[in-house]
């Protein structure tokens, strides 16, 4: 063999190792301020979660449900709230199949905020201890009332309610989110 | 104004400059204009109404809280609420929520005001010689610029956008000046009306913004489909030597939109909100280029507050449309209901089938309720004959639409996106750029909704966007509980741990002194009381 061809080879090899090197380095995750790359993952399903934290996949909160799909091959079809657009998203991101929503978690409703009768409410503050996101204000025997533009609609402040004094509406529609119907 | 002057000299020595163009945009039949079809070219004043209607919402539709008690006497011009003012003399007799002239027919809080009989009559604008208006402008363009609050100021070019907030949010000044009196769309006439009746108080009025803004060059713009109107305003501007130039575009909707208006004026593309790129986040608004773009009603408004202290409470409106029986032009009060402005100059529709529309015939909606009051954005009702619709085709891609496009974006491939909700991609085609101008509806072969799926798509992208703000508020909220309630689990187990450690660490000894110090208080306690 010729040393042209020789030296040839050489760099070809040498230009093939690297390659290699920079593809081996560039698949593995990125690790930014300590994530690993679970962690990532759980933020990022976290973030197609709709943060209503109502506990109905039986966990009690949105980022518990994403830490056990990650972590725990939880199915991703038992969140209600978010339905089958929240579900394709999940497919989508993790690579799966979109299943229907597990109907033993409850089925998606329209969007509702929960209102207390406040000539009814006692003033038990039981619901404001069961509100997941603060959205009940109210003291010991003084009235309580929900901030409807704070509220989830998950529904959890309706059974420590000792006389039955929530009620969940539809929201009304306000001009600021108003939208044009679909056309035809 | 002297130091001005010589500018003035130089600028008008020029050769007016001729208009850009721009792309797309759409020439329509002006046949039918409305000032072509009004019995007179003048402005009717429309009588006081009983009961005044005043929405309490701002310009980016957020409801805004009244300053004013039911039973409450409000004179006319006065404050009710930040931004708001009264229309007339009255008395409050409700504040609730009324129906609005809005798209789908929602209601808003509004105050009620009875009017009183006594109300005073609008007089004919008097106009002062040059010298005397030009003492005034100066006297007026020394006071801060938040005198300007009281006057309530907004644009009356349609979208109602507050004049003072434009003029201060130019933070690097204002070198150019457009006064829109494009008004492009058909059926409108109210600009040109007034351009016809008061041009010397429009001129005084372009004067006084000249001062305010402190502007370099000042340009009139208008379609030279109104030759009358601008011959008149001309006139004006020359006799009271207003600081401005008259530029003649062509006939050619939609150049009396803002963007559009830009860049026939001054050459000048602004760029246009991408959510998706990093180096726009935010939308570039005129004023950050320093322009600023005031319609000539606005000006003609600001006339009034200078020469009469009058704040903005009423404005022209065109009536027109087929099925209008009298179209004109009149000055109505704002707050007053539709079906009052039809019954009082006998256009009330004679039949169920006459829709009636706020807004110009492309820009426009139906309305919901004749009971909805006149703001400064209604600048148009119309009575039309009832919509035969036409069944939409497949898209056959001829692409005109993207040819009439005025802010060149891809009307077919938006409607694809739009319509299977890819709002991602929507947003990287740019559809928050859309004007709505509807252009692209008129010359689609296949008639399909463009504009209408736009106007949804972009609703719901916004919807969207306010829910995901407040999911992501929401876990805040809940991470911020779930630290509080272990912080004070933990508290509490610190505190029973305190405790007992304390009971540990006492004496026995000392315990039992303690024990024995109150029994002895108690004893001379109980003594003192025998005694």
């Amino acid at each position: 063999m010729t040393l042209p061809a020789l030296v040839g080879l050489v760099v070809l090899l040498a230009a093939l190792v690297f390659i290699g090197a920079a593809l081996a380095r560039l698949s593995r995750p990125i690790n930014t301020e300590g994530h690993s790359g679970d962690e990532q993952l759980i933020e990022k399903v976290n973030n197609l979660l709709p943060q209503t934290q109502c506990a109905q996949c039986g966990h009690p909160g949105c980022r518990p449900y994403a830490y056990a799909i990650i972590k725990q091959r939880e199915p991703i079809n038992r969140c209600p709230p978010g339905g089958d657009r929240t579900i394709a998203d999940l497919a989508e991101l993790l690579g799966t199949t979109a299943l229907p929503l597990d109907s033993s978690c409850g089925e998606q409703k329209p969007i509702q905020v929960a209102i207390i009768d406040e000539s009814v409410c006692i003033g038990c503050t039981l619901c404001i201890h069961a509100c997941p996101v603060d959205a009940i204000v109210g003291a010991g025997k003084l009235m309580h009332t929900v901030i409807s533009d704070q509220c989830t609609g998950c529904e959890l402040c309706l059974p420590p309610c000792p006389v039955d004094c929530i009620d969940l509406v539809s929201p009304a529609t306000s001009t600021s989110d108003w939208q044009w119907p679909r056309p035809a | 104004m002297r130091v001005r002057n010589a500018w003035r000299k130089q600028f008008s020595a020029e050769k007016p400059r001729a208009p850009f163009s721009f792309h797309g945009g759409l020439k329509l039949d002006t046949s039918k204009r409305a000032l072509t079809r009004f019995n007179s070219t003048g402005i009717k004043e429309l009588p006081l109404p009983a009961k005044l209607v005043v929405p309490l919402i701002d310009y980016h539709k957020n409801n805004i809280e009244p300053l004013v008690n039911i039973q409450q006497t409000v004179s006319r011009g006065q404050i009710i609420a930040p931004g708001i003012i009264s229309p007339a003399y009255g008395t409050v007799s409700v504040i609730e929520p009324c129906e609005f002239i809005h798209p789908g027919g929602l209601s808003v809080n509004s105050v009620v005001i009875d009017t009183h009989a006594n109300n005073s009559e609008n007089p004919p604008v008097s106009i002062p010689s040059a010298k005397a208006a030009q003492a005034m402008i100066n006297s007026f363009a020394e006071q801060p610029i938040e005198t300007l609050e009281q006057a309530a100021l907004v644009g009356l070019g349609g979208a109602g956008f507050p004049t003072l907030h434009k003029i201060k949010s130019a933070n690097n000044g204002i070198h150019t000046l457009i006064i829109n009196a494009a008004e492009c769309e058909p059926e409108i006439a109210c600009d040109e009306a007034l351009m016809l009746a008061e041009p010397e108080a429009i001129a005084l009025g372009i004067e006084t913004l000249v001062q305010l803004t402190q502007c370099q060059q000042c340009i009139i713009a208008i379609e030279d489909s109104k030759p009358l109107a601008q011959q008149q305003l001309s006139e004006a501007i020359n006799t009271f030597d207003v600081n401005a130039a008259i530029m003649t575009i062509p006939t050619r909707y939609p150049t009396g939109a803002e963007t559009t208006l830009i860049e026939v004026v001054t050459g000048k593309r602004l760029a246009y909100r991408n959510a998706n790129s990093p180096t726009t986040k935010s939308q570039t608004t005129p004023s950050e280029h320093g322009i600023v773009c005031i319609n000539i009603g606005t000006a003609h408004a600001l006339w009034q507050m200078v020469e009469r202290n009058q704040a903005l409470d009423s404005r022209v409106v065109s009536l027109g449309g087929s099925n209008m029986r009298n179209p004109c032009n009149v000055r109505v009060r704002f707050g007053t209901p539709v079906n009052f402005v039809l019954s009082a100059t006998d256009n009330t529709p004679d039949n169920a089938h006459t829709r009636i529309r706020a807004g110009g015939p492309l820009s426009g909606f139906d309305l919901h309720s004749l009971n909805a009051p006149i703001t400064a954005n209604t600048n148009c009702i119309l009575a039309e004959a009832a919509f035969i619709e036409t069944p939409a085709q497949p898209c056959i891609r001829c692409g005109q639409c993207a040819d009439v496009c005025p802010v060149k974006l891809l009307p077919q491939q938006l409607h694809w996106y739009a319509q299977s909700e890819d709002h991602d991609k929507c947003a990287q085609l740019n559809l928050a750029a859309c004007i709505e101008c509807g252009c692209c509806d008129l010359v689609c072969p296949a008639s399909i909704k463009l504009t209408e799926t736009f106007r949804y798509a972009k609703s719901t992208a916004r919807f969207l966007s306010e829910q995901n703000q407040k999911a992501d508020e929401a876990e805040q909220r809940f991470k911020n509980r779930e630290e509080r309630l272990k912080q004070r689990e933990a508290d509490r187990k610190a505190a029973i741990e305190k405790r007992k450690q304390a009971v540990k660490s006492q004496d026995k000894k000392t315990n039992t002194d303690r024990i024995k110090a109150a029994l002895e208080r108690a004893r001379t306690k109980q003594k003192s009381s025998k005694d």
